[in-house]
């Protein structure tokens, strides 16, 4: 019983580290992907500011950046 | 694919260069990969070629601020005017909200203690709006805006229909103009509504309703254009009707209370680039932009990224545009030449004069073109500075003669683009 418990675990380690060489191998082979960021940066009455559209290559987005600077109006 | 729309785009977009007379973009320094260039706006301006003349105002019209109102206005509070009152809302040094104060023919008529809620206020970019008739004001920041009645908020505004806001009062409702963010917001098809700028709502936000929108020939721009190429204004005009001003391309609009177009004109002077204003905004853009772009750029646990931009750089014409009973102001931004001169326009669009106050003004000589920027506010009869405190009647700026007027007596010939 005991015997077959050792073999049912090893057997899932060994699952488990193929699994994990794997995801290692993916990635490894993984193309570098591209970033892409869209800006605008504007002054007007009394500020600095921007805003940037940042995305890969699929067009999926991958966040917005923006900040400004402000005068005393 | 759409990457590669944002490419074209970017091409179409790409007018002269910072700091060159070339199409092509030019590299930022500090961010590998990213490009600078001009908003299709710059490329617009070269077709106005009408001389600027600012006639420099003598010192001697400008009258200081009576000792008893400039002691009830700090240095760093926000100034505005509207018809005949003049206000002023700052920090309150003895509590935690904000200190309003109104003044009529230079005395206090009302001081209220404000306490804005539900959005972030700091002093650095907060605005002061009056209604004309003081009944309202609205506390304005660069992504909200409160609406007050007394001393009691009575509307807050924010969200993406409220970006940097131009905010005006008519008539118990409440008028604002956003600055459309980002370049990938898309314009309508065919049969949707058209963009809308500008809107209207009752004071507590209800009711909202497009006042003003990007319609085919508001779209000067087009078809290079995106929305956040535009960035209009609205005011009140003492009969009620509007300005709607877009102060980046310099087209000004007079409108029906509802927003109905009546007449268009364009600021026809020929503005210069200032390249040392454009390299600091680049500057400043690099600065910001670094900083939170490095950590997604040099993260070990990813593969290396491969990183492309391009940023659009909008300097608006102009600054500041607003009513003076029915007239119109408008106010050069820093980051052209020259800047922050003051242009009276009269109500039917049939005279243009520019006024310069550089002198009167108190700055450093060596201040960066950031810091050149001139504090000033406007009432139905005086142009007021703030640094140092104090007016210019407009009847006296007006009264002042051109050079030659005398050899050549008569009224100026209309502005072009009517």
């Amino acid at each position: 019983m005991l015997d077959n418990l050792k073999n049912w675990a090893l057997g899932q380690s060994k699952r488990l580290a193929a699994a994990a060489a794997l995801v290692v191998a993916l990635a490894a082979s993984q193309p570098a992907y591209a970033l892409y960021a869209a800006c605008v940066s504007t002054s007007t009455q009394c500020s600095y500011s921007y805003h940037c559209e940042l995305f890969y290559d699929d067009d999926t987005s991958t966040g917005i950046e923006w900040g400004g600077s402000f005068y005393l109006c | 694919m759409k990457f590669l729309g944002f490419v074209i785009l970017g091409l179409f977009l790409a007018g002269p260069a910072l700091g060159q007379t070339s199409p092509t973009p030019t590299a930022a320094p500090g961010i590998p990969g990213m490009t600078f260039e001009h908003g299709p706006a710059v490329k617009y301006r070269e077709k106005f070629h009408e001389p600027v003349r600012c006639l420099e105002v003598p010192p001697q019209l400008f009258h200081p601020a009576p000792k008893e109102l400039a002691e009830l206005v700090p240095q760093k509070a926000s100034v505005a005017g509207a018809g005949p009152y003049l206000g002023a809302v700052f920090k309150d040094p003895k509590g935690e909200g904000y200190v309003f104060r109104l003044f009529r023919n230079e005395k206090l008529v009302q001081e209220l203690f404000l306490h804005p809620h539900g959005f972030q206020v700091s002093e650095r970019g907060l605005r002061l709006v009056l209604a004309r008739d003081g009944e309202y004001l609205a506390l304005v920041t660069p992504q909200a805006f409160a609406v007050f009645a007394e001393s009691t908020q009575v509307g807050l505004f924010q969200g993406s229909e409220v970006n940097a806001p131009e905010v005006a009062f008519v008539r118990g409702q409440v008028l604002w103009c956003r600055h459309p963010m980002g370049l990938r917001e898309r314009w309508p098809k065919p049969g949707e509504e058209p963009y809308a700028v500008c809107y209207r709502s009752e004071l507590d936000g209800s009711s909202r309703e497009p006042l003003f929108s990007l319609e085919d020939d508001v779209r000067s721009l087009a078809p290079n254009d995106n929305p956040a190429d535009y960035y209009f204004s609205v005011s009140l005009r003492r009969d009620g009707k509007l300005w709607l001003v877009d102060n980046a391309t310099g087209n000004i609009f007079l409108t029906s209370s509802t927003g109905a177009k009546l007449r268009k004109w364009t600021f026809p002077f020929a503005l210069e680039r200032d390249l040392e204003a454009e390299r600091e905004l680049q500057e400043w853009f690099v600065g910001e932009l670094s900083a939170k772009l490095g950590p997604r750029l040099h993260d070990a646990t990813k593969p290396r990224e491969k990183f492309e931009g391009k940023t659009t750089v909008n300097i608006s014409v102009l600054s500041r545009a607003s009513a003076a009973g029915n007239d119109l102001l408008l106010v050069t931004n820093t980051g052209w030449k020259p800047a922050n001169a003051v242009f009276w326009v009269s109500s039917d669009l049939r005279q243009a004069r520019c006024f310069a106050v550089d002198k009167l003004a108190e700055k450093a000589p060596g201040a960066s073109s950031f810091d050149k920027y001139i504090r000033l506010a406007f009432t139905d009869d005086a142009l007021w500075l703030r640094e140092p405190f104090g007016y210019i009647l407009w009847q006296d700026l007006l009264a002042l003669e051109e050079p030659g007027e005398r050899d050549a007596p008569g009224e100026a010939p209309p502005p072009p683009g009517q």
